[in-house]
């Protein structure tokens, strides 16, 4: 669907704000970008909307090299929240379905069903800043959807709601996905990224440090470690077949596997000598992958006061 | 450019701007200011007092003070007949420094408008002194001082035997009265008063209309910057749609405002009678667009670089402060109309929608000087919207930090 190639921008003043990016987005997929304030997440985003043109590489759109007329097939929820305050929800969500070239009539058709979806049926003649925030929320995610479009880009789309909203968001992102739409999804909750994305782009300084699934990058990341709990004497967990290491202290060891073997393996193999209380995969958060691979001294403070805060 | 998306920026800055309160108040509040501030200050200065006012007089001579309230009497009267200035006599027997200093305390109360000392001498050296706390009411320490000069000369005259109805016939001053000749070839009675009116309103119209119109250009531009709607709007259509929309959305607001005054004014110089020419609107509502194209154009491209709502309202101030130039020629003007200063305000792109509005009110230019005007006027605008564009794509993306001169300089450079 979006397929990105090589794309830099440097601004006047020699500031790079992007260098030699390539990553795609599938239909049905939601890929995150993350990365500290920046890192150059806006500027490629702008790229995208054909807001800013890049200095090198493309960016193609259904196999096609973004125009203007691909505006049409985007939708865009900045991380800014913001309408017109005067103005009622119809007109606005109007308006902005005309600017994607929507004809009134069928905005309208439109523009209920989304009203409900977001419990706002019947409120379309209010206006806006009689809304509550998190119904401003709501309006301005219904104009960057109304016109159907085939990319998506969601900048923090949940940050500011109430946990149930959050929920109401997730579901809604979800259907979108399961509709066939191409997600991108910029933030700096590693925990929500987990649970919604299918790929992960991590930006720092203008480059992708980590792109790819995010199956694939837990599983690069996933230490072969065991953490075991038992009764008994461990000490022949040395001489286990399927071990290449270990750390045995009382009723404790955490276990390296030799190539090809897996936990039951280690299992089958305990099971004779102790009783076994319980067994531990250690699967890597991403901030673990993230402060790993970029090394915490290479993100921004901002970044990383944000993390302990938004993974409790 | 896709010219649907531009009339739908267009559509919205028109009809959400139309629906606010604060467009109807200025509609109807702008004229009724504009009239005060052109009729009233007029009117005031001319009218007169309803009261007799009194003056203390000090006659050193004890000879003046009789003949010239006789002749302030047969000159200025009151509507209801009364003397319309009084006289009264002081002591004479001490010094003119003592009676001032008693009378001073009466005229502090009010009693008295102010002092004249008309010392013993006077009709040799001819000083006359005033003392008041208010020395601005020119026209009757004048009107005072005339008759007072008057009965100096009078009895300067009898003395000389020289016949007074002689002096009075032979002295006898001019009265001017003024007719318009227009362009028809019909005579217009005419004074300077409504003329002045006429002129004065259509140039405070005018400038009015183009810069509230700019400044709601401004003024909506940041709205949308502070708020990110920039971005949506930008993921939709591009820089260049959403300048002209703008300009063609807030310039249809404008036209509106303007029709609305227009006939509004037009409905006042009819009641009123002013020497203000129904024919002269069309040419008026050509400056009013030009002047309105230029300067909103200018605003929307330096506007764009504007972060925050203080900086915005400085540089539209230093803009406006461009456009109320032509308030400070208005008497040269008056003067002069097709004079060489009025010629050479004429084409500068700043002040011409105005300069000409105003002379145009007055006395219409020659066809090729309106002209050439105009053409000067297009040529300006061309060249402000080129480069205004050019900021705006990169302006209204700038958030924080407020784009430099030299980075400003820079982008007026490119191509593109």
């Amino acid at each position: 669907m979006l397929l990105i190639n090589n794309l830099s921008k440097t601004f006047r003043g020699g500031i790079t704000a992007v260098e030699n990016l390539s990553f795609s987005v599938e239909p049905s997929r939601i890929c995150g970008i993350l990365g500290p304030n920046g890192a150059g997440k806006t500027t490629t985003i702008r790229m995208i909307l054909n807001i800013i043109e890049p200095d090198a590489g493309t960016i193609t759109l259904g196999g096609e090299p973004i125009t203007e007329d691909s505006k049409n097939s985007l939708g865009y929820l900045p991380e800014e929240r913001g309408l017109y305050k005067k103005s009622t929800i119809e007109h606005t969500l109007l308006y902005f379905a005309s600017l994607k070239e929507i004809p009134p009539a069928q905005a309208r058709k439109l523009i209920n069903p989304w009203l409900e979806r977001f419990n706002l049926g019947g409120m379309g003649k209010r206006k806006v800043e009689e809304l509550s925030k998190g119904n401003q929320q709501k309006v301005q995610f219904i104009a960057a959807v109304l016109h159907n479009p085939d990319l998506l880009i969601l900048d923090e789309p949940f940050s500011g709601l109430d946990p149930l909203n959050q929920l109401l968001f997730k579901d809604v992102v979800l259907d979108l996905q399961k509709q066939g739409k191409a997600i991108i999804f910029c933030t700096h909750q590693l925990e929500s990224a987990e649970t919604i994305c299918d790929d992960i782009l991590l930006m720092n300084k203008g480059h992708a440090i980590l792109n790819g699934s995010l199956e694939s990058i837990k599983q690069q990341f996933t230490r072969q470690t065991l953490m075991i709990e038992f009764d008994g004497n461990g000490d022949f967990i040395h001489n286990l077949p399927s071990v290449s290491k270990a750390f045995v202290n009382e009723g404790k060891a955490e276990v390296e596997l030799n190539q090809g073997f897996t936990s039951n393996d280690l299992l089958t193999e305990m099971l004779p000598h102790v009783q076994i209380r319980s067994l531990e995969k250690a699967t890597p958060s991403l901030l673990s992958i993230f402060t790993s691979v970029v090394g915490a001294e290479n993100l921004t403070t901002e970044f990383l006061s944000q993390i302990p805060n938004e993974s409790k | 450019m896709k010219i649907n998306k531009l009339l739908m920026v267009a559509r919205w800055e028109f009809t959400e701007k139309i629906r606010t309160k604060a467009f109807l108040v200025a509609l109807f509040l702008t004229p009724l200011l504009t009239g005060l501030f052109s009729v009233l200050p007029t009117l005031l200065a001319t009218k007169e007092s309803k009261e007799t006012k009194n003056f203390a007089f000090y006659d050193g001579t004890g000879q003046l003070l009789k003949s010239a309230q006789e002749l302030l009497n047969t000159k200025y009267k009151l509507s209801t007949g009364q003397p319309m200035y009084q006289l009264v006599p002081t002591a004479t027997e001490a010094s003119s420094e003592k009676v001032v200093e008693v009378y001073k305390k009466r005229v502090l109360n009010e009693e008295f408008t102010g002092i004249f000392v008309a010392p013993a001498g006077i009709e040799k050296d001819r000083k006359l002194t005033y003392f008041s706390p208010n020395v601005a009411n020119v026209r009757e320490i004048e009107r005072v001082g005339n008759a007072i000069e008057n009965v100096i000369i009078e009895s300067q005259l009898k003395k000389n035997n020289v016949d007074i109805t002689k002096y009075r016939e032979i002295s006898k001053s001019v009265d001017t009265d003024l007719i318009k000749i227009t362009k028809d070839g019909k005579n217009e009675e005419s004074d300077f008063l409504k003329q002045f009116m006429g002129a004065y309103a259509s140039l405070f119209l005018i400038i009015i209309l183009i810069t509230t119109t700019g400044q709601a250009l401004v003024r909506s531009l940041l709205e949308e910057k502070s708020n990110r709607i920039m971005e949506v709007i930008l993921s939709s259509c591009s820089s260049k749609e959403l300048m002209f929309g703008k300009l063609l959305g807030l310039g249809g607001l404008g036209l509106v405002q303007g029709g609305v005054w227009g006939i509004l004014g037009i409905g006042a110089a009819t009641y009123f009678n002013t020497g203000f020419a129904i024919a002269n609107l069309p040419i008026i509502l050509l400056y009013a667009i030009l002047g309105y194209l230029f300067y909103a154009s200018l605003m929307i491209g330096i506007g764009s670089t504007a972060t925050t709502e203080q900086e915005a309202q400085n540089i539209t101030g230093y803009i406006i402060m461009l456009s109320v130039m032509p308030f400070m020629f208005i008497m040269a003007l008056l003067e002069n109309p097709n004079g060489t200063l009025a010629k050479v305000l004429s084409y500068i792109p700043f002040l011409t929608p105005s300069i000409m509005t105003f002379r145009i009110s007055v006395q219409t230019p020659e066809l090729w000087e309106i002209l050439l005007s105009i053409v000067v006027m297009l040529i300006s605008i061309s060249i402000v919207i080129y480069l205004s564009s050019k900021i705006f794509t990169v302006g209204i993306l700038s958030y924080g930090k407020r784009l430099t001169l030299a980075e400003v300089w820079h982008l007026m450079k490119s191509r593109g």
